[in-house]
């Protein structure tokens, strides 16, 4: 009787957790065939193959520049919030006093607090100041939330770094700056560039602050399929979706295969 | 510091260095406390101004309205609904992660993390596509004769639920799998040998120790749900507003600045004061753990 | 008679690697066995076994002549102290006594006095309320002690109990745990690499060798009669001398290296084979002979010094015999110790009715 009720329990469990993959993985991998369909519908499974919706994707002056407009911003704020981020976190990490801790969740507040907040708050300033509507404004309002990803990514990195390379660096007489160039950056390179990922996602699938500080002229991809969602479901979206999923787990495995590479 | 860490240095050069060594970090981390300073911090403080625009008339508005107050107990009835389900089910996933090894532990770490990469708008629009009258889940059951007549999966609490649990388990099974990997497994052993059966060795042993994870897991769920924006505007109906939604439609379509910051400094403040309460019962876990 | 537990012909594999070989070991009731061996030899995938967290591939389990092998762990009745004590963390000291008779369901009140009853005996009376960790390593074994006792077990079991503790503490819990265990008339499995430890403690050793039991016995009878190259090798220090075997008339005639001597035949093992074999001699049984003592009743050897060693007590000398072999004696330390120099060449003299002839 116990080993039954042990048996049973263990395949309840195992179909548990097979429902739970589907239902994490579903809606991911569903927009890929739904993006083929030959009809209008989003329709699964499809009905038909063709590409005609991404045809109508790239013949789309408005998709396109939305497209151009959030690679633009994406990079901006790569280039801002890996930068601060990496800085940051190499600030955080030598610091020993007990200001370290606040510090840290200061820095890193903008994950947890409410991005509607977030948003209304940076609209209604950025518009006193003239920047709401411009890609600059985009890309710091980005940076607000990229920066602790970037933080986080690259504290990780420090944290496996052995202990004593930098003492040992700087007492063998290199100077503070040509430590950090010839030494620490090289070290600390998988974790920025993981960062740099990560702050590229975050910027490129951010939707809610986009939608308050774009004019009709810099509107970005998140935006336009977020007005599409409210208007009426179009195929369309389904493959600027299957695009940005691709992107997106081509990034993933990318920083993976970095990450295993270096543990090896 | 990284100079005064070599004695040697620090003791000849003296006291300036070591001084200057000292503050390095400030220097590293000043322009991002600035950044965020002047763009998270102040927009942050500008709300709150805007919000006491004429007194607390704002407030007694959003407490006296019974509309109001209804919006701010569904934002919390979806919280808690969200958060148990994630707890029950991200529990198990952990784990499942914990006592996996191999492939198939690389597989469901991938499952977890993946879509957790893939851009919530996106996988909201799935989830309406699957689960709207005409989708995926309906057809199926329909077709298999379960039911006669399309359920109504999809602008109720229901599509809230389902959107917002698939976005937030990781943050529920991450910080549960890092207890559980930390948790001795001879501790099971010797709770088994003492006799306990499987059920206690569960109740007794490992849920206690796990107890710190659980916490961590739903301060953050419950934290993250407060503020849900996209799923409910999408997968929820007209009656299951959450406060982000108010605070969004008072912008835009209302445009009333004071009466939506006034909104955002609420939600804020329950956000705080549920986040306040976790943060002290985790302390009170991890003492009687010894941590 | 009924052992307390016997195990018959128990086999176990992981995959395709055999790390149990048909093993069988009876344990009487109230006896302290330890089992001994090096790392990987089956000893602890024994104790396992016998716990329950493993189930043998063939072979059974008998607890007080009732089969077990196949039994959960929680229906056993078996005590098991671990290596690093295992004690719940999340639990007071009393808590974790308590814990088996919890789960035996045993009332609230009842349990805590038989567990406060069992921290008095291991010496812990005052530390009922104390968590875990602020407990010192001896304190905390004492617990791990109390919690596989309270439920007056069959037999208790423990795994590398002392591992975890320094030197002094060792000796000190060693006394302990026989004094509390004694007490209690438990009987007592306990898994150890530190052969100091299985001598002190035991009343029988099993020695285990690559997942067979190479020998099973009192300790004396493993230190002065081993049955193999392996057991006297792995107690203490031994040296073997390469000799070869001829029986004949009811002697036995050992003929080594420039030395031969003549033994009653009844002194040697019935499973040593005539030919090659090995003469035992422990390093205290040899010792250095001037060139006049070389007498007919006694063996002796030329080897070369290699090395010598202060110890306090004595000088460890190493040295090499002609054919290669290494051996080593305790020199006492007085006026001949002057001459122990490197390379210098001694005879190492040992009386024929010591040594044990093993197989080669």
């Amino acid at each position: 009787m116990d080993r039954f009720i042990q048996t049973f329990g263990k395949g309840l469990y195992v179909v548990f957790m097979a429902l739970v993959v589907v239902y994490l993985v579903f809606p991911v991998l569903v927009m890929i065939p739904i993006s083929f369909n030959e009809i209008n519908d989003l329709r699964f499974p499809p009905v038909g193959f063709s590409f005609r919706w991404y045809e109508a994707f790239a013949n789309d002056p408005v998709w396109v520049h939305a497209l151009f407009t959030s690679t633009k911003v994406a990079f901006g704020t790569v280039a801002v919030s890996a930068t601060l981020g990496t800085l940051a976190a190499m600030g955080l990490f030598q610091c020993r006093s007990l200001m370290r801790a606040p510090l840290q969740g200061y820095m890193l507040s903008p994950i947890v607090t409410p991005v509607v907040v977030l948003a209304i708050g940076v609209f209604m300033v950025f518009s006193r100041w003239g920047i709401a509507g411009t890609i600059p404004g985009l890309i710091i309002a980005h940076s607000v939330l990229a920066i602790p990803v970037v933080i986080v990514a690259v504290l990780t990195a420090l944290q496996t770094m052995p202990p004593n390379v930098v003492p040992a660096a700087t007492g063998l007489g290199g100077s503070r700056l040509r430590v950090f160039f010839r030494i620490e950056l090289p070290l600390l390179r998988p974790g920025i560039f993981s960062g740099a990922v990560f702050a590229f996602i975050t910027s490129w699938d951010e939707a809610v602050i986009s939608t308050f500080l774009t004019a009709p002229a810099t509107k970005t991809l998140p935006v336009l399929i977020w007005g599409g969602v409210q208007t009426g479901l179009s195929p369309i979206i389904a493959a600027v979706g299957s695009i940005m999923v691709t992107l997106t787990a081509l990034a993933f495995v990318v920083v993976w295969i970095f990450r295993t590479r270096k543990a090896a | 510091m990284t100079i005064a860490a070599n004695p040697e240095t620090a003791g000849e050069r003296g006291g300036l260095l070591r001084r200057m060594a000292r503050a390095n970090w400030l220097l590293l981390a000043l322009p991002a406390l600035a950044f965020f300073s002047i763009f998270f911090v102040y927009p942050l403080i500008d709300i709150a101004m805007r919000s006491l625009q004429g007194g607390v008339v704002n407030y007694e508005r959003i407490f006296g309205t019974t509309l109001y107050v209804r919006v701010v107990m569904t934002t919390f009835e979806m919280a808690l609904i969200v958060t148990v389900c994630c707890l029950v089910i991200g529990y198990a996933y952990a784990y499942a992660l914990s006592a996996t090894g191999g492939y198939l532990q690389v597989f469901l770490t991938l499952a977890l993390l993946l879509p957790f990469w893939v851009s919530v708008l996106l996988r909201t629009f799935a989830w309406l596509v699957l689960l709207q009258n005409t989708g995926l889940i309906n057809q199926g059951l329909l077709a298999l004769g379960l039911i006669d007549a399309p359920f109504q999966l999809v602008r109720n609490k229901f599509g809230i639920a389902v959107g917002m649990v698939n976005i937030l388990l990781p943050y529920m099974v991450l910080p549960i799998l890092s207890v559980m990997k930390g948790i001795d497994p001879k501790l099971m052993l010797a709770a088994r040998i003492s006799g306990a059966s499987y059920l206690r060795c569960f109740f007794r042993v490992y849920l206690p120790l796990t107890l710190p994870g659980i916490i961590s897991g739903c301060v953050l769920v419950m934290t993250l749900s407060l503020g849900f924006y996209i799923v409910p505007a999408v997968l929820g109906g007209g009656r299951d507003t959450m406060i982000a939604q108010l605070i969004a439609d008072q912008i835009t379509r209302q445009v009333n600045f004071s009466f939506s910051s006034a909104l955002a400094v609420t939600l804020m403040l329950f956000t705080g004061i549920v986040f306040a309460l976790f943060a002290l019962s985790l302390r009170l876990a991890k003492k009687r753990l010894g941590g | 008679m009924t052992y307390a537990l016997q195990l018959e012909a128990i086999w176990k594999s992981f995959g395709s690697h055999v790390v149990l070989k048909d093993v069988s070991l009876d344990l009487r009731k109230g006896e302290f066995m330890t089992m001994l061996g090096p790392s990987g030899s089956g000893k602890s995938t024994t104790l396992n076994i016998i716990a329950g967290f493993y189930y043998p591939d063939r072979g059974n389990l008998y607890l007080h002549g009732k089969e077990i092998a196949h039994v959960a762990p929680n229906r056993r009745n078996i005590g098991m102290v671990f290596q690093d004590y295992a004690l719940f963390p999340h639990m007071t000291i009393l808590d974790n006594v308590a814990f088996p008779l919890e789960a035996r369901g045993i009332a609230r009140r009842a349990r805590r006095d038989k567990a406060a009853e069992m921290l008095g005996v291991v010496g812990l009376a005052e530390y009922v309320d104390r968590s875990p960790w602020q407990l010192s390593g001896g304190q905390r074994q004492r617990v791990a002690l109390a919690r596989a006792l309270v439920f007056n077990p069959d037999i208790v079991l423990l795994d590398e109990p002392l591992g975890a503790l320094d030197k002094k503490l060792r000796t000190e819990m060693q006394i302990e745990i026989l004094r509390i265990t004694r007490q209690l008339g438990a009987t007592v499995i306990s898994v150890t690499h530190d052969q100091e430890e299985a001598l002190i403690m035991s009343d029988r050793i099993a020695l285990f060798r690559k997942g067979e039991l190479a020998q099973v016995g009192l300790p004396r009878e493993l230190y002065a009669e081993p049955n193999s190259v392996f057991t006297a090798d792995f107690l203490g220090e031994s040296n073997f001398l390469n000799a070869t075997l001829s029986r004949g008339g009811g002697q036995a005639v050992l003929q080594g290296d420039g030395w031969r001597y003549a033994v009653p035949s009844d002194r040697i093992g019935p499973n040593v084979a005539d030919g090659p074999v090995k003469v035992m001699l422990r390093p205290e049984q040899m010792t250095r002979l001037a060139g006049a003592d070389a007498a007919a009743d006694r063996a002796f050897v030329r080897a070369v010094i290699r090395d010598a060693v202060y110890l306090g007590s004595g000088i460890r000398v190493f040295a090499v015999t002609r054919d290669g072999t290494e051996v080593q004696i305790t020199h006492p330390v007085d006026a001949d110790a002057r001459s122990l120099e490197r390379g210098c060449e001694i005879l190492l003299g040992w009386k024929s009715t010591v040594g044990t002839v093993l197989q080669g």
